[in-house]
């Protein structure tokens, strides 16, 4: 097995879920989600991925877009969460609270009994 | 700092670097190459604007940045594969973009190397004509008969090269006028060869939006 490609898959895994919640906290330009993913992670997802998986979340109505303007520069794309992506959100995190739950049962079953 | 404030060498390294992510977004509808490295430009400056270190030269970040990024080879990649996976898991409008663009190329290729084909094959026939019409006079030539056309190219007893349309030929009428004829004639028909490949693949990227 390869540890690495591992890692990075399990990663992969949780990006969605990951993009959701940075855009909870609050709406962010792409490279700002890429950037706060980096360093949560710890490990440079291909941008590629990302920019394609905005697009996804957006036409599957999870997440918004506008162009703002900025007087800094070009105009630049904000992503927010939709009420969908919210309620997604939250079943998600739901899902992802058994997942833990069940991991550490199996990974520690033998010291908790 | 606006793109019009950024210098002109960065701006050109930028926008190549843009140019080609774009030209390697096949197979995406065009709207969505433009909105992707829309996105990705402003991405970009804004970094520049507020992630560049002092003592670090604009060129320098801008290329690290890229870097980091990735090739343009390897973020299109990336991008039309998820995509692929990921039109709204329908079907028809997957398959119409995908299948159906490498379909319409090689259909189109096939075609107009059909058409270049024959083209230059004629062209070439009316060539070498104009050539055996010096050495072998009654050989060569546009034949016409009472019936009309018989034949246009080279004819021998035993062989033919040429358009040979029907029996008795009749005569050769240009005489050595068939010279200057197979000559600009097979210069055309090459020409109009090369212009038509070209204008087909024109068509081809226009309607597949590459």
């Amino acid at each position: 097995m390869d540890i690495e490609k591992w890692n990075t898959q399990l990663r992969k895994g949780v990006l969605e879920f990951c993009i959701l919640s940075i855009l909870e906290k609050k709406e962010s330009y792409g490279y700002q989600i890429i950037q706060a993913l980096s360093d949560f992670t710890g490990i440079d997802i291909k941008r590629g991925t990302i920019y394609a998986l905005f697009k996804r979340l957006e036409e599957e109505g999870y997440v918004n877009y506008s162009w703002e303007e900025s007087n800094a520069g070009p105009p630049r794309k904000i992503y927010s969460l939709t009420p969908k992506g919210k309620e997604t959100l939250k079943i998600m995190k739901k899902h992802w609270d058994v997942f833990l739950l069940s991991i550490k049962k199996i990974t520690g079953g033998e010291q908790n009994g | 700092m606006d793109e019009k404030s950024l210098s002109k060498e960065i701006v050109k390294i930028l926008e190549d670097y843009l140019r080609s992510l774009k030209a390697r977004l096949k197979g995406l509808p065009a709207s969505e190459k433009e909105e992707i490295i829309k996105e990705i430009r402003a991405d970009i400056i804004m970094e520049l604007k507020e992630k560049k270190k002092d003592d670090e030269s604009e060129i320098e970040f801008l290329l690290s940045t890229l870097k980091k990024i990735g090739e343009p080879e390897e973020i299109a990649e990336e991008i039309i594969s998820r995509r692929v996976l990921s039109f709204k898991g329908n079907f028809v409008k997957r398959f119409l973009i995908f299948t159906g663009n490498s379909l319409t190329y090689a259909l189109l290729g096939l075609f107009s190397s059909f058409l270049s084909f024959s083209f230059y094959c004629f062209g070439f026939i009316l060539f070498a004509m104009a050539i055996v019409k010096i050495f072998f006079p009654a050989n060569a030539g546009l034949f016409i008969s009472e019936k009309g056309l018989g034949g246009i190219g080279i004819f021998f007893d035993s062989s033919a090269i040429g358009i040979d349309i029907m029996e008795p030929r009749g005569k050769d009428v240009l005489g050595l006028w068939n010279i200057p004829f197979g000559i600009i004639s097979g210069f055309l028909l090459v020409t109009a060869g090369n212009f038509l490949t070209l204008k087909l693949g024109k068509i081809g990227k226009k309607l597949l939006g590459v």
